[in-house]
């Protein structure tokens, strides 16, 4: 059904596919998309049968992160729900991360914001070459707040103290250099790439993989309920100030918010 | 006697080197080799004489990771068996990751399994190129819990998490990419190669040295902490005590592929 703003497929073999289908707006998630994302997740992260799962999504931008027309709209609400609307955003994060099974995502577009920390939650990430990537945040007024913990582990403190305060955009190269990518290859190879990838994942045990799962997540720095909790807070905050609302609108009317210079 | 698992020498210049020997299996592990592993690594980090301990290979293979057939020999054995199993392994590992001398690490030909462990504990690794490198564990339904930390630390969690749940070939040149070696030299090249390490090595401080290489471990907070190291191991026993394991493990030693592994044309499609 096309109204759905995520798609989800239960292939052979035990393999969930999982597709973000808002193609007209970049795969930008609001409200609905991030409730039908969770919800997708949490039905495969409680089926037995399911393996591995592939992140992907439709159109040519993999996901322009959250929709700032939804960001905007928090500043109308009580400030309890602000809040508990940030929370269900960095719900989905961690619902992502903590998948008990492998995920692999195939991003083969534009990745930005909030579409990039998906990228980081999944445990191994193909891209296409031509995909752009960019922790657009602070350009907008607003921080990677909910995002940030997954990305800085994904790309270190080095590269999110670079990325997450200048807000370029980098090229699929750079984002395997860093770490947030494990392959970037022409858009031609990239679904037999993702193929080659699911095939080894297949050849595993499943017990053992999702045992695997569980010690990475162990080993790694976990994300506190009570950390989560505090950038769902700060989200929540900075999104109602009025940079971050003249950020945003500056972006709809398509000019330079208040605090760039004019040449 | 039986031959020796690991072949230890003292060379002048205060290099330590062992030398894992086990090539008929491919230097894969049992409970002899990593105890004696471990025993080379305390007493060379005791030996005033050692300032560098190196760890290479007999054999075509650097390191097949755990003696199959001795795991496979010990899975149906109780859960204290396999516990001290377990707890042989993660502590030979945190000895050689936490070994307070530079420790260098020289690869030829294949490294599998917790052989990926003991490069990743190393503080400089070079590899002969054409090396294969695999995390192989969940193939044969095992959990590589007692190296992951390492892992991390060498490789990052991204890295971690892709290679350690595909368990996929990876060449060393991809090695050098990810950070798990530092130097790749031609076939028969090692010895050759490590020269200018060991220079450098000894021209430093021995005991600044050392200093370095605690501060490394309490400024990152890498070091195996009890809580984490008790969680591994209660883990590694119980995975091999699965039903999966022993599938797992049976059909790697009937070189036959395991139950779950996919079959018909459905596999080869894209997704």
């Amino acid at each position: 059904m096309s109204d759905q703003a995520v798609l989800f497929e239960r292939k052979t073999a035990g393999i969930a596919v999982v597709t973000l289908n808002r193609p007209n707006v970049h795969n930008a998630f609001n409200d609905v998309m991030i409730a039908q994302l969770t919800n997708c997740l949490n039905e495969i992260a409680t089926d037995e049968k399911i393996r591995v799962m592939l992140l992907q999504s439709k159109g040519k931008s993999f996901s322009s992160g959250a929709d700032l027309n939804w960001m905007r709209a928090a500043v109308d609400n009580s400030a309890d729900q602000n809040v508990e609307d940030a929370k269900k955003l960095a719900g989905l994060f961690h619902r992502l991360d903590t998948m008990p099974i492998p995920t692999v995502v195939r991003v083969q577009g534009p990745a930005f914001a909030g579409g990039l920390g998906l990228v980081a939650c999944c445990d191994i990430a193909l891209g296409a070459k031509g995909a752009k990537f960019a922790v657009a945040e602070v350009k907008l007024g607003l921080i990677p707040a909910v995002i940030s913990p997954y990305l800085a582990q994904a790309i270190g403190a080095s590269a999110a103290r670079q990325f997450f305060q200048t807000a370029e955009v980098f090229g699929a190269n750079k984002a395997k250099q860093i770490g947030l990518l494990h392959e970037a290859v022409d858009s031609a190879h990239l679904d037999s790439t993702v193929t080659k990838v699911i095939k080894s994942i297949l050849g595993n045990a499943q017990g053992a993989n999702r045992a695997c799962k569980k010690l990475i997540y162990e080993i790694g720095s976990q994300v506190s309920e009570e950390f989560r909790a505090d950038t769902a807070r700060q989200i929540a905050s900075i999104r109602s100030t009025v940079e971050a609302q003249e950020g945003m609108s500056a972006f709809f009317e398509r000019r330079h918010p208040q605090w760039v210079e004019e040449k | 006697m039986a031959e020796q698992e690991v072949l230890l020498s003292i060379d002048a210049r205060g290099i330590g080197t062992i030398t894992i020997n086990r090539p008929q299996v491919y230097n894969a592990y049992n409970a002899d080799l990593l105890e004696a592993l471990g025993q080379a690594i305390e007493a060379f980090v005791d030996d005033k004489h050692v300032r560098i301990i190196q760890i290479r290979s007999n054999g075509k293979l650097f390191q097949a990771g755990a003696d199959i057939n001795w795991l496979k020999a010990n899975s149906s054995n109780s859960l204290e068996v396999n516990r001290s199993i377990s707890e042989l392994t993660t502590n030979t590992f945190k000895t050689l990751n936490e070994c307070s001398k530079p420790l260098v690490v020289l690869v030829q030909g294949g490294c599998f399994g917790g052989g990926v462990g003991i490069v990743a504990a190393a503080d400089i690794v070079i590899s002969e190129e054409g090396v294969e490198f695999a995390i192989t564990e969940v193939r044969w339904g095992l959990v590589a819990g007692p190296i992951l930390t390492q892992l991390v630390s060498a490789i990052g969690l991204q890295n971690t998490r892709r290679f350690s749940l595909t368990a996929e070939l990876f060449d060393a040149n991809r090695a050098l990419e990810i950070g798990l070696i530092h130097h790749v030299c031609p076939v028969g090249g090692l010895d050759k190669a490590v020269l200018p390490v060991f220079e450098l090595l000894l021209r430093a401080g021995p005991n600044a040295l050392n200093a370095t290489k605690q501060l490394i471990f309490d400024a990152t907070g890498t070091s195996l902490d009890d809580k984490t190291a008790h969680w591994i191991i209660n883990q590694n026993a119980s995975q091999r005590q699965s039903s999966e394991a022993s599938e797992g493990l049976a059909s790697f030693v009937e070189r036959r592929k395991p139950s779950w592994y996919p079959r018909g044309k459905e596999n080869d499609q894209n997704y």
